[in-house]
Protein backbone atom coordinates (compact mmCIF):
# COMPACT_ATOMS: atom_id res chain seq x y z
CA UNK A 1 0.00 0.00 0.00
CA UNK A 2 1.40 3.09 -1.37
CA UNK A 3 1.74 6.49 1.25
CA UNK A 4 0.43 8.27 -1.75
CA UNK A 5 -2.94 6.63 -1.62
CA UNK A 6 -2.86 6.62 1.94
CA UNK A 7 -3.04 10.15 2.72
CA UNK A 8 -5.56 10.19 -0.56
CA UNK A 9 -8.28 8.20 1.38
CA UNK A 10 -7.48 9.67 4.44
CA UNK A 11 -8.39 13.36 3.29
CA UNK A 12 -11.41 11.72 1.91
CA UNK A 13 -12.45 10.35 4.90
CA UNK A 14 -11.74 13.42 6.82
CA UNK A 15 -13.74 15.64 4.24
CA UNK A 16 -16.65 13.11 4.53
CA UNK A 17 -16.39 12.88 8.28
CA UNK A 18 -15.27 16.63 9.51
CA UNK A 19 -18.35 18.03 11.16
CA UNK A 20 -17.61 21.46 8.78
CA UNK A 21 -17.41 20.88 5.22
CA UNK A 22 -12.75 21.06 5.84
CA UNK A 23 -13.09 20.29 2.03
CA UNK A 24 -15.51 23.56 1.21
CA UNK A 25 -13.27 25.65 3.92
CA UNK A 26 -9.82 25.06 3.00
CA UNK A 27 -9.40 21.85 0.50
CA UNK A 28 -5.42 22.74 0.19
CA UNK A 29 -5.12 22.64 4.46
CA UNK A 30 -7.04 19.25 4.86
CA UNK A 31 -4.69 18.06 1.97
CA UNK A 32 -1.68 18.92 3.78
CA UNK A 33 -2.67 17.78 6.78
CA UNK A 34 -2.55 14.30 5.43
CA UNK A 35 0.27 14.76 3.52
CA UNK A 36 -1.05 14.81 -0.15
CA UNK A 37 1.28 14.38 -2.82
CA UNK A 38 2.23 17.21 -4.70
CA UNK A 39 0.67 15.86 -7.92
CA UNK A 40 -2.29 14.95 -6.54
CA UNK A 41 -2.58 18.01 -4.42
CA UNK A 42 -2.41 19.89 -7.66
CA UNK A 43 -5.19 17.67 -9.09
CA UNK A 44 -7.53 18.25 -6.44
CA UNK A 45 -7.24 22.07 -6.09
CA UNK A 46 -7.72 21.98 -9.71
CA UNK A 47 -11.13 20.03 -10.10
CA UNK A 48 -14.30 20.51 -9.32
CA UNK A 49 -14.82 21.00 -5.50
CA UNK A 50 -16.96 17.38 -5.15
CA UNK A 51 -15.62 15.72 -2.41
CA UNK A 52 -18.28 17.89 -0.64
CA UNK A 53 -20.52 16.28 -2.72
CA UNK A 54 -19.23 12.56 -1.33
CA UNK A 55 -19.27 14.33 2.10
CA UNK A 56 -23.24 14.88 1.16
CA UNK A 57 -23.56 11.06 0.16
CA UNK A 58 -21.63 9.58 3.23
CA UNK A 59 -23.75 11.59 5.85
CA UNK A 60 -26.92 10.79 3.53
CA UNK A 61 -26.44 7.46 4.30
CA UNK A 62 -25.58 7.19 7.78
CA UNK A 63 -28.17 9.80 8.92
CA UNK A 64 -30.68 7.64 6.74
CA UNK A 65 -29.92 4.45 8.93
CA UNK A 66 -29.70 5.50 11.90
CA UNK A 67 -33.28 8.05 11.09
CA UNK A 68 -34.80 5.09 10.07
CA UNK A 69 -34.12 2.07 12.63
CA UNK A 70 -34.60 5.35 15.60
CA UNK A 71 -37.05 7.13 13.87
CA UNK A 72 -39.35 7.68 17.55
CA UNK A 73 -35.91 8.59 19.80
CA UNK A 74 -34.93 11.07 16.84
CA UNK A 75 -38.45 12.80 16.65
CA UNK A 76 -38.80 13.14 20.46
CA UNK A 77 -35.26 14.32 20.81
CA UNK A 78 -35.54 17.05 18.21
CA UNK A 79 -38.58 17.91 19.49
CA UNK A 80 -36.93 18.25 22.79
CA UNK A 81 -33.47 19.88 22.03
CA UNK A 82 -33.20 20.89 18.42
CA UNK A 83 -30.33 20.56 16.90
CA UNK A 84 -28.90 17.80 19.63
CA UNK A 85 -29.15 15.03 17.31
CA UNK A 86 -27.50 16.15 14.41
CA UNK A 87 -24.63 17.32 16.60
CA UNK A 88 -24.31 14.06 17.92
CA UNK A 89 -24.27 12.65 14.28
CA UNK A 90 -21.46 15.43 13.73
CA UNK A 91 -19.48 14.21 16.92
CA UNK A 92 -19.86 10.93 16.23
CA UNK A 93 -18.59 11.31 12.26
CA UNK A 94 -15.76 13.15 13.64
CA UNK A 95 -14.65 11.01 16.25
CA UNK A 96 -13.70 8.22 13.47
CA UNK A 97 -17.45 7.13 12.28
CA UNK A 98 -18.79 3.61 11.69
CA UNK A 99 -16.76 1.07 12.52
CA UNK A 100 -18.90 -1.75 11.53
CA UNK A 101 -19.20 -3.26 8.44
CA UNK A 102 -23.10 -3.33 8.88
CA UNK A 103 -25.04 -0.16 7.83
CA UNK A 104 -27.88 -2.20 10.07
CA UNK A 105 -25.47 -1.89 13.10
CA UNK A 106 -24.00 2.34 12.39
CA UNK A 107 -27.31 2.89 15.02
CA UNK A 108 -26.31 1.11 17.72
CA UNK A 109 -22.60 3.29 17.33
CA UNK A 110 -24.09 6.52 17.40
CA UNK A 111 -26.53 5.24 20.18
CA UNK A 112 -23.60 4.89 22.45
CA UNK A 113 -22.32 8.08 21.28
CA UNK A 114 -25.70 9.73 21.50
CA UNK A 115 -26.94 8.77 25.14
CA UNK A 116 -24.36 9.95 27.38
CA UNK A 117 -24.53 13.28 25.31
CA UNK A 118 -27.76 13.54 26.53
CA UNK A 119 -27.68 12.53 29.97
CA UNK A 120 -25.64 15.92 29.95
CA UNK A 121 -27.95 18.25 28.30
CA UNK A 122 -30.92 19.62 30.41
CA UNK A 123 -33.01 20.33 27.73
CA UNK A 124 -33.74 16.31 26.94
CA UNK A 125 -35.85 14.54 29.24
CA UNK A 126 -34.71 11.32 30.57
CA UNK A 127 -37.00 9.37 29.04
CA UNK A 128 -35.29 10.08 25.67
CA UNK A 129 -32.66 8.17 26.09
CA UNK A 130 -34.77 4.89 27.23
CA UNK A 131 -36.81 5.76 23.63
CA UNK A 132 -33.51 5.11 22.00
CA UNK A 133 -33.28 2.20 23.92
CA UNK A 134 -36.20 0.35 23.41
CA UNK A 135 -35.89 0.75 19.75
CA UNK A 136 -32.41 -0.40 19.42
CA UNK A 137 -33.84 -3.59 21.19
CA UNK A 138 -36.35 -3.74 19.05
CA UNK A 139 -34.05 -3.68 15.86
CA UNK A 140 -31.39 -6.10 17.65
CA UNK A 141 -34.59 -8.76 18.11
CA UNK A 142 -35.97 -8.65 14.84
CA UNK A 143 -32.75 -8.67 13.43
CA UNK A 144 -30.79 -11.78 15.56
CA UNK A 145 -29.92 -15.30 14.26
CA UNK A 146 -32.20 -17.75 15.87
CA UNK A 147 -32.89 -21.05 16.07
CA UNK A 148 -35.72 -22.53 17.47
CA UNK A 149 -35.21 -26.06 19.64
CA UNK A 150 -37.31 -28.66 19.72
CA UNK A 151 -39.73 -28.56 22.66
CA UNK A 152 -42.91 -30.33 23.91
CA UNK A 153 -45.82 -29.26 26.06
CA UNK A 154 -46.68 -32.26 27.28
CA UNK A 155 -43.03 -32.18 29.43
CA UNK A 156 -43.51 -29.10 30.91
CA UNK A 157 -42.44 -30.05 34.57
CA UNK A 158 -41.75 -28.24 37.69
CA UNK A 159 -38.38 -29.29 37.53
CA UNK A 160 -37.50 -28.52 34.34
CA UNK A 161 -36.71 -25.59 32.84
CA UNK A 162 -38.62 -24.63 29.53
CA UNK A 163 -38.06 -22.90 26.10
CA UNK A 164 -38.85 -19.69 25.02
CA UNK A 165 -38.99 -18.83 21.70
CA UNK A 166 -36.02 -16.16 21.02
CA UNK A 167 -34.49 -13.83 20.09
CA UNK A 168 -35.76 -11.92 23.20
CA UNK A 169 -34.51 -9.39 25.44
CA UNK A 170 -35.48 -8.21 28.68
CA UNK A 171 -35.83 -3.93 29.69
CA UNK A 172 -36.25 -2.26 32.39
CA UNK A 173 -37.03 1.29 32.55
CA UNK A 174 -38.18 4.39 34.39
CA UNK A 175 -40.78 5.42 31.78
CA UNK A 176 -42.95 3.49 30.11
CA UNK A 177 -41.57 4.83 26.29
CA UNK A 178 -43.07 1.42 24.30
CA UNK A 179 -46.56 3.89 24.75
CA UNK A 180 -44.47 6.38 22.72
CA UNK A 181 -45.09 6.95 18.95
CA UNK A 182 -43.15 9.46 16.36
CA UNK A 183 -45.53 11.95 17.60
CA UNK A 184 -43.48 13.70 20.32
CA UNK A 185 -45.48 13.47 22.98
CA UNK A 186 -43.96 12.91 26.26
CA UNK A 187 -44.92 9.61 28.21
CA UNK A 188 -47.90 10.78 31.36
CA UNK A 189 -45.77 9.92 34.04
CA UNK A 190 -42.52 8.31 35.30
CA UNK A 191 -43.45 4.44 36.34
CA UNK A 192 -41.61 1.80 36.42
CA UNK A 193 -41.41 -0.53 33.42
CA UNK A 194 -40.58 -3.75 32.70
CA UNK A 195 -40.89 -4.98 29.24
CA UNK A 196 -40.49 -8.16 27.48
CA UNK A 197 -39.55 -7.93 23.74
CA UNK A 198 -39.75 -10.66 21.60
CA UNK A 199 -39.89 -12.06 17.61
CA UNK A 200 -43.33 -14.23 17.20
CA UNK A 201 -43.69 -16.72 14.94
CA UNK A 202 -44.12 -14.62 11.81
CA UNK A 203 -40.76 -12.45 12.89
CA UNK A 204 -42.97 -9.63 14.16
CA UNK A 205 -41.08 -8.55 17.02
CA UNK A 206 -43.91 -7.51 19.70
CA UNK A 207 -43.23 -5.91 22.97
CA UNK A 208 -45.70 -7.25 26.39
CA UNK A 209 -45.28 -4.97 29.77
CA UNK A 210 -44.48 -7.59 32.56
CA UNK A 211 -45.07 -7.26 36.43
CA UNK A 212 -42.02 -7.31 38.18
CA UNK A 213 -42.71 -10.81 39.79
CA UNK A 214 -43.24 -12.12 35.87
CA UNK A 215 -39.69 -10.22 34.81
CA UNK A 216 -37.80 -12.13 37.64
CA UNK A 217 -39.14 -15.32 36.58
CA UNK A 218 -38.66 -14.75 33.02
CA UNK A 219 -34.85 -13.85 34.12
CA UNK A 220 -34.53 -16.87 35.53
CA UNK A 221 -36.42 -19.00 33.12
CA UNK A 222 -33.61 -17.45 29.83
CA UNK A 223 -30.88 -18.37 32.10
CA UNK A 224 -32.31 -22.25 31.72
CA UNK A 225 -32.93 -22.89 35.36
CA UNK A 226 -36.09 -25.08 36.29
CA UNK A 227 -39.78 -24.00 35.90
CA UNK A 228 -40.28 -24.61 40.08
CA UNK A 229 -37.14 -23.03 41.14
CA UNK A 230 -36.78 -20.48 39.09
CA UNK A 231 -40.35 -19.77 40.68
CA UNK A 232 -39.41 -20.13 44.15
CA UNK A 233 -36.36 -17.40 43.67
CA UNK A 234 -38.21 -15.05 41.52
CA UNK A 235 -41.18 -14.92 44.59
CA UNK A 236 -38.22 -14.64 46.88
CA UNK A 237 -36.33 -11.69 44.84
CA UNK A 238 -39.82 -9.81 45.13
CA UNK A 239 -40.31 -10.50 48.67
CA UNK A 240 -43.49 -13.23 48.20
CA UNK A 241 -44.12 -16.40 49.09
CA UNK A 242 -45.35 -19.02 46.63
CA UNK A 243 -48.69 -19.30 47.52
CA UNK A 244 -51.85 -20.39 45.60
CA UNK A 245 -52.68 -17.34 44.35
CA UNK A 246 -49.02 -16.92 43.05
CA UNK A 247 -48.81 -20.42 41.01
CA UNK A 248 -52.50 -19.04 39.34
CA UNK A 249 -50.82 -16.09 38.08
CA UNK A 250 -48.31 -18.60 37.05
CA UNK A 251 -50.39 -20.44 35.72
CA UNK A 252 -52.39 -17.97 33.40
CA UNK A 253 -48.82 -16.20 32.47
CA UNK A 254 -47.63 -19.52 31.46
CA UNK A 255 -51.25 -19.50 29.58
CA UNK A 256 -50.51 -16.02 28.16
CA UNK A 257 -47.02 -16.73 26.97
CA UNK A 258 -48.21 -19.88 25.41
CA UNK A 259 -50.96 -18.24 22.67
CA UNK A 260 -48.29 -15.76 22.22
CA UNK A 261 -45.93 -18.61 21.00
CA UNK A 262 -43.43 -17.57 23.29
CA UNK A 263 -43.60 -20.46 25.90
CA UNK A 264 -42.95 -23.65 23.03
CA UNK A 265 -42.65 -26.26 26.11
CA UNK A 266 -40.12 -28.07 28.19
CA UNK A 267 -37.02 -29.22 25.96
CA UNK A 268 -37.63 -32.53 23.94
CA UNK B 1 -26.75 -31.56 -12.58
CA UNK B 2 -25.37 -27.49 -12.95
CA UNK B 3 -28.42 -25.27 -13.46
CA UNK B 4 -28.42 -22.96 -16.20
CA UNK B 5 -26.81 -19.79 -15.85
CA UNK B 6 -29.29 -17.06 -15.75
CA UNK B 7 -30.45 -14.44 -18.68
CA UNK B 8 -32.65 -11.66 -19.21
CA UNK B 9 -33.45 -8.49 -17.47
CA UNK B 10 -33.68 -9.55 -13.61
CA UNK B 11 -34.32 -6.96 -10.78
CA UNK B 12 -32.24 -6.15 -7.44
CA UNK B 13 -34.15 -7.17 -4.40
CA UNK B 14 -34.97 -4.77 -2.26
CA UNK B 15 -36.87 -4.89 0.55
CA UNK B 16 -39.58 -1.97 -0.07
CA UNK B 17 -40.60 -5.18 -2.78
CA UNK B 18 -40.10 -8.20 -1.04
CA UNK B 19 -43.71 -8.88 -0.02
CA UNK B 20 -45.23 -8.06 -2.97
CA UNK B 21 -42.72 -10.51 -5.01
CA UNK B 22 -43.60 -13.12 -2.46
CA UNK B 23 -46.79 -12.82 -2.80
CA UNK B 24 -47.28 -12.83 -6.41
CA UNK B 25 -43.96 -14.54 -7.87
CA UNK B 26 -44.19 -13.00 -11.45
CA UNK B 27 -42.25 -14.12 -14.38
CA UNK B 28 -38.56 -12.76 -14.00
CA UNK B 29 -35.30 -14.71 -14.97
CA UNK B 30 -33.58 -14.55 -11.74
CA UNK B 31 -32.97 -12.15 -8.55
CA UNK B 32 -29.82 -9.87 -7.31
CA UNK B 33 -29.29 -9.96 -3.79
CA UNK B 34 -26.87 -8.16 -1.50
CA UNK B 35 -25.29 -10.44 0.89
CA UNK B 36 -24.89 -7.21 3.46
CA UNK B 37 -28.19 -7.47 3.72
CA UNK B 38 -28.56 -11.09 4.95
CA UNK B 39 -25.29 -12.36 6.38
CA UNK B 40 -25.91 -12.49 9.77
CA UNK B 41 -28.76 -11.75 10.35
CA UNK B 42 -31.88 -13.79 10.96
CA UNK B 43 -35.54 -12.91 11.14
CA UNK B 44 -38.25 -11.70 8.61
CA UNK B 45 -36.26 -11.14 5.49
CA UNK B 46 -33.90 -14.03 5.91
CA UNK B 47 -37.24 -16.11 5.93
CA UNK B 48 -38.63 -14.39 3.04
CA UNK B 49 -35.33 -14.81 1.00
CA UNK B 50 -35.52 -18.32 1.40
CA UNK B 51 -38.88 -18.60 -0.32
CA UNK B 52 -37.62 -16.43 -2.96
CA UNK B 53 -34.57 -18.86 -3.30
CA UNK B 54 -37.46 -21.52 -3.99
CA UNK B 55 -38.68 -20.05 -7.54
CA UNK B 56 -35.45 -17.39 -8.23
CA UNK B 57 -32.20 -18.07 -8.97
CA UNK B 58 -30.09 -15.74 -6.94
CA UNK B 59 -27.47 -13.70 -8.14
CA UNK B 60 -24.76 -11.90 -5.72
CA UNK B 61 -23.76 -8.33 -5.46
CA UNK B 62 -21.76 -6.71 -2.81
CA UNK B 63 -21.22 -3.52 -1.53
CA UNK B 64 -18.35 -3.77 1.18
CA UNK B 65 -15.68 -5.44 0.27
CA UNK B 66 -13.81 -2.00 -0.27
CA UNK B 67 -11.74 -4.03 -2.97
CA UNK B 68 -9.70 -0.48 -3.51
CA UNK B 69 -9.44 0.25 0.26
CA UNK B 70 -6.15 0.67 2.27
CA UNK B 71 -7.27 -1.46 5.12
CA UNK B 72 -7.01 -5.20 5.25
CA UNK B 73 -9.66 -7.54 3.62
CA UNK B 74 -12.57 -8.36 6.26
CA UNK B 75 -11.46 -12.21 6.68
CA UNK B 76 -14.45 -12.65 9.20
CA UNK B 77 -16.81 -11.11 6.72
CA UNK B 78 -15.15 -13.38 3.73
CA UNK B 79 -15.56 -16.35 5.47
CA UNK B 80 -19.43 -15.51 6.42
CA UNK B 81 -19.44 -14.07 2.57
CA UNK B 82 -18.45 -18.14 1.23
CA UNK B 83 -21.09 -19.92 3.67
CA UNK B 84 -23.57 -17.91 2.65
CA UNK B 85 -22.66 -17.50 -0.91
CA UNK B 86 -22.83 -21.74 -0.64
CA UNK B 87 -26.22 -21.51 0.97
CA UNK B 88 -28.05 -19.49 -1.97
CA UNK B 89 -25.82 -21.35 -4.66
CA UNK B 90 -24.30 -18.32 -5.84
CA UNK B 91 -21.85 -19.04 -9.07
CA UNK B 92 -20.31 -15.88 -8.71
CA UNK B 93 -19.78 -12.44 -6.68
CA UNK B 94 -19.29 -8.90 -7.91
CA UNK B 95 -18.19 -6.09 -5.90
CA UNK B 96 -17.39 -2.32 -6.78
CA UNK B 97 -14.27 -1.39 -8.02
CA UNK B 98 -13.63 1.65 -5.49
CA UNK B 99 -12.94 1.96 -1.49
CA UNK B 100 -15.55 2.17 1.29
CA UNK B 101 -13.31 2.16 4.29
CA UNK B 102 -10.12 3.75 5.63
CA UNK B 103 -7.96 4.02 8.90
CA UNK B 104 -10.59 1.87 10.70
CA UNK B 105 -13.56 3.57 9.72
CA UNK B 106 -16.30 2.54 7.15
CA UNK B 107 -17.71 5.01 4.86
CA UNK B 108 -20.75 2.97 4.01
CA UNK B 109 -20.67 4.54 -0.07
CA UNK B 110 -18.59 3.94 -3.02
CA UNK B 111 -15.41 6.27 -2.66
CA UNK B 112 -13.20 6.91 -5.93
CA UNK B 113 -9.96 5.12 -6.37
CA UNK B 114 -6.89 7.01 -8.03
CA UNK B 115 -6.17 5.10 -11.61
CA UNK B 116 -2.66 4.76 -10.71
CA UNK B 117 -0.36 1.94 -12.34
CA UNK B 118 1.15 1.24 -9.08
CA UNK B 119 -2.20 0.25 -7.70
CA UNK B 120 -3.64 -2.50 -10.56
CA UNK B 121 -1.55 -5.14 -9.42
CA UNK B 122 -2.37 -4.32 -5.54
CA UNK B 123 -6.20 -4.10 -6.17
CA UNK B 124 -5.64 -7.50 -8.21
CA UNK B 125 -4.41 -9.25 -5.11
CA UNK B 126 -6.87 -8.26 -3.02
CA UNK B 127 -9.47 -9.50 -5.84
CA UNK B 128 -7.31 -12.86 -6.05
CA UNK B 129 -7.65 -12.78 -2.38
CA UNK B 130 -11.20 -12.75 -2.34
CA UNK B 131 -11.44 -15.01 -4.99
CA UNK B 132 -9.54 -17.65 -2.95
CA UNK B 133 -11.67 -17.53 0.15
CA UNK B 134 -15.11 -17.39 -1.26
CA UNK B 135 -14.76 -20.38 -3.53
CA UNK B 136 -15.59 -18.67 -6.90
CA UNK B 137 -14.93 -16.01 -9.72
CA UNK B 138 -15.47 -12.52 -8.82
CA UNK B 139 -16.52 -9.59 -10.83
CA UNK B 140 -15.59 -5.98 -10.21
CA UNK B 141 -18.20 -3.31 -11.02
CA UNK B 142 -17.23 0.15 -12.44
CA UNK B 143 -18.49 3.08 -10.24
CA UNK B 144 -20.40 6.42 -10.90
CA UNK B 145 -17.70 8.41 -9.66
CA UNK B 146 -17.92 12.34 -9.38
CA UNK B 147 -13.81 13.24 -9.18
CA UNK B 148 -10.55 11.62 -9.27
CA UNK B 149 -8.89 11.56 -6.34
CA UNK B 150 -5.68 13.14 -7.25
CA UNK B 151 -3.20 12.92 -10.75
CA UNK B 152 -4.69 9.79 -12.55
CA UNK B 153 -1.88 7.92 -14.93
CA UNK B 154 -4.39 6.49 -17.08
CA UNK B 155 -8.28 6.71 -17.89
CA UNK B 156 -10.67 4.55 -15.64
CA UNK B 157 -11.56 2.47 -19.01
CA UNK B 158 -7.47 1.22 -19.28
CA UNK B 159 -7.59 1.33 -15.38
CA UNK B 160 -10.04 -1.43 -15.39
CA UNK B 161 -9.25 -3.16 -18.07
CA UNK B 162 -5.77 -3.69 -16.46
CA UNK B 163 -7.12 -4.95 -13.30
CA UNK B 164 -9.21 -7.40 -14.80
CA UNK B 165 -6.39 -9.04 -16.61
CA UNK B 166 -3.65 -8.48 -13.37
CA UNK B 167 -6.35 -10.30 -11.77
CA UNK B 168 -7.66 -12.37 -14.22
CA UNK B 169 -11.54 -11.50 -13.02
CA UNK B 170 -14.67 -10.71 -14.72
CA UNK B 171 -16.33 -7.47 -15.29
CA UNK B 172 -20.01 -6.77 -13.90
CA UNK B 173 -20.59 -3.92 -16.28
CA UNK B 174 -22.63 -0.94 -15.03
CA UNK B 175 -24.17 0.73 -18.36
CA UNK B 176 -25.81 3.66 -16.50
CA UNK B 177 -22.63 4.25 -14.51
CA UNK B 178 -20.47 4.25 -17.87
CA UNK B 179 -22.64 6.91 -19.06
CA UNK B 180 -22.80 8.82 -15.78
CA UNK B 181 -19.20 9.37 -15.60
CA UNK B 182 -19.04 9.89 -19.74
CA UNK B 183 -21.38 12.66 -18.89
CA UNK B 184 -20.27 14.21 -16.17
CA UNK B 185 -16.38 14.04 -17.38
CA UNK B 186 -17.19 14.90 -21.39
CA UNK B 187 -16.01 12.03 -22.63
CA UNK B 188 -17.72 9.51 -25.63
CA UNK B 189 -19.23 6.68 -23.55
CA UNK B 190 -18.93 4.72 -26.93
CA UNK B 191 -15.03 4.96 -27.04
CA UNK B 192 -15.00 3.96 -23.61
CA UNK B 193 -16.89 1.24 -23.86
CA UNK B 194 -14.67 0.14 -26.69
CA UNK B 195 -11.48 -0.13 -24.21
CA UNK B 196 -13.24 -2.09 -21.46
CA UNK B 197 -12.98 -5.87 -21.61
CA UNK B 198 -16.20 -6.79 -22.93
CA UNK B 199 -15.05 -10.52 -23.12
CA UNK B 200 -14.77 -10.70 -19.41
CA UNK B 201 -18.24 -8.98 -19.03
CA UNK B 202 -20.79 -11.75 -16.93
CA UNK B 203 -23.58 -9.36 -15.93
CA UNK B 204 -24.20 -6.04 -16.30
CA UNK B 205 -26.20 -3.35 -14.12
CA UNK B 206 -28.86 -0.86 -15.76
CA UNK B 207 -30.52 2.28 -12.80
CA UNK B 208 -31.70 5.82 -13.88
CA UNK B 209 -30.43 8.86 -12.18
CA UNK B 210 -30.89 12.62 -11.53
CA UNK B 211 -28.94 15.51 -11.73
CA UNK B 212 -28.23 17.73 -8.93
CA UNK B 213 -26.69 21.60 -9.05
CA UNK B 214 -23.11 21.91 -8.63
CA UNK B 215 -22.01 23.72 -6.04
CA UNK B 216 -24.91 22.78 -3.66
CA UNK B 217 -25.72 19.50 -4.47
CA UNK B 218 -29.27 19.12 -4.33
CA UNK B 219 -31.55 17.79 -6.77
CA UNK B 220 -31.41 20.14 -9.14
CA UNK B 221 -35.31 21.54 -10.40
CA UNK B 222 -34.18 21.04 -14.06
CA UNK B 223 -33.67 17.26 -14.68
CA UNK B 224 -31.81 17.59 -17.71
CA UNK B 225 -28.39 18.02 -18.66
CA UNK B 226 -26.85 21.48 -18.81
CA UNK B 227 -24.04 23.78 -17.36
CA UNK B 228 -23.95 23.94 -13.19
CA UNK B 229 -25.64 20.42 -13.41
CA UNK B 230 -24.19 17.17 -12.78
CA UNK B 231 -25.60 13.64 -12.64
CA UNK B 232 -25.50 11.44 -9.75
CA UNK B 233 -26.25 7.73 -9.53
CA UNK B 234 -29.21 7.89 -7.21
CA UNK B 235 -30.78 4.44 -8.49
CA UNK B 236 -34.20 6.65 -8.11
CA UNK B 237 -35.87 7.34 -10.96
CA UNK B 238 -36.17 5.17 -14.62
CA UNK B 239 -33.50 4.27 -16.99
CA UNK B 240 -32.76 6.64 -19.47
CA UNK B 241 -33.56 6.19 -22.87
CA UNK B 242 -29.58 6.85 -23.98
CA UNK B 243 -28.23 3.97 -21.72
CA UNK B 244 -31.43 2.21 -22.71
CA UNK B 245 -29.93 1.61 -25.98
CA UNK B 246 -26.18 1.35 -24.99
CA UNK B 247 -27.25 -1.66 -23.19
CA UNK B 248 -29.05 -2.94 -25.96
CA UNK B 249 -25.24 -2.30 -27.95
CA UNK B 250 -23.92 -4.03 -25.30
CA UNK B 251 -26.21 -7.06 -25.35
CA UNK B 252 -24.92 -7.52 -29.06
CA UNK B 253 -21.70 -7.46 -28.35
CA UNK B 254 -21.76 -10.20 -25.33
CA UNK B 255 -24.62 -11.78 -26.02
CA UNK B 256 -26.64 -13.15 -23.31
CA UNK B 257 -25.44 -12.39 -19.79
CA UNK B 258 -28.03 -11.49 -17.10
CA UNK B 259 -29.29 -7.90 -16.63
CA UNK B 260 -30.37 -6.14 -13.20
CA UNK B 261 -32.49 -3.28 -12.91
CA UNK B 262 -31.50 -1.16 -9.72
CA UNK B 263 -33.56 0.83 -8.19
CA UNK B 264 -32.53 2.28 -4.62
CA UNK B 265 -34.80 5.28 -4.40
CA UNK B 266 -38.54 6.60 -4.97
CA UNK B 267 -39.47 2.81 -5.02
CA UNK B 268 -43.12 2.92 -6.40
CA UNK B 269 -44.99 -0.61 -6.73
CA UNK B 270 -43.49 -4.06 -8.28
CA UNK B 271 -45.95 -3.31 -11.17
CA UNK B 272 -44.04 -0.37 -12.09
CA UNK B 273 -40.30 -1.98 -11.58
CA UNK B 274 -41.66 -4.77 -13.71
CA UNK B 275 -43.10 -2.57 -16.82
CA UNK B 276 -39.62 -1.35 -16.91
CA UNK B 277 -38.09 -4.50 -16.92
CA UNK B 278 -39.83 -5.69 -19.26
CA UNK B 279 -38.90 -2.18 -21.84
CA UNK B 280 -35.24 -3.75 -20.83
CA UNK B 281 -36.41 -7.34 -21.72
CA UNK B 282 -37.52 -5.91 -25.24
CA UNK B 283 -33.96 -4.06 -25.65
CA UNK B 284 -32.21 -7.07 -24.66
CA UNK B 285 -34.12 -9.38 -26.93
CA UNK B 286 -33.18 -6.87 -30.01
CA UNK B 287 -29.64 -6.51 -28.73
CA UNK B 288 -29.88 -10.07 -28.55
CA UNK B 289 -30.84 -10.89 -32.02
CA UNK B 290 -28.37 -8.53 -33.55
CA UNK B 291 -25.52 -10.76 -31.25
CA UNK B 292 -27.00 -13.90 -32.55
CA UNK B 293 -27.35 -12.38 -36.58
CA UNK B 294 -23.21 -11.01 -36.19
CA UNK B 295 -22.06 -14.64 -34.91
CA UNK B 296 -23.85 -16.80 -37.70
CA UNK B 297 -22.37 -14.09 -40.23
CA UNK B 298 -18.86 -14.56 -39.00
CA UNK B 299 -19.86 -18.87 -38.54
CA UNK B 300 -20.88 -18.26 -42.87
CA UNK B 301 -17.99 -16.39 -43.52
CA UNK B 302 -15.46 -19.32 -41.63
CA UNK B 303 -13.98 -21.74 -44.35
Amino acid sequence: MSARVEALHAAVREACFSPKDEAKRDLGALLDRHGVAPPDRRALLGAKPRLSLYRKLVRGNVLGVCEAILERGHAHLEASAKGAWSDAVDAYLDAGGPRTPHLRDVPSELVAVLVPRLMQDARVPSYVAELFRLELTEFRVGAAVNEVLPASFDDIAAERPVVLRGPSERLMFAHPVHTLGVAPTPPAAAAETRLFVYRDAEHEVRVVVQTPFADELLARLLRGLPLGHSIGEAAGACGAAVSEALLTEVAKWLADFGERGILLGAPR
Amino acid sequence: MKKPRPTGVGLGLRWEIIDALCEGLPALPFLEISPENYVGRGGRFPALLARLGETYPLLSHGLSLSLGGSDPLDRAFLRQLRSFLDEVGAEHHSDHLCFSSAGGSVLHDLLPIPFLTSEVARIADRIKHVEDTIGRPMAIENVSYYLHPGEAEMGEAEFIAEVCEAADCKLMLDVNNAYVNASNFGHDVRAWLSKVPLDRVIQMHVAGHDYFDEGTYELSATQRAGKGRLIVDTHGSDVCPPVVTLLEEMIAKTGPVPVVLERDQAIGELSELLAEVRTLGAAYDRGLAKHVAATRAVAEVRP
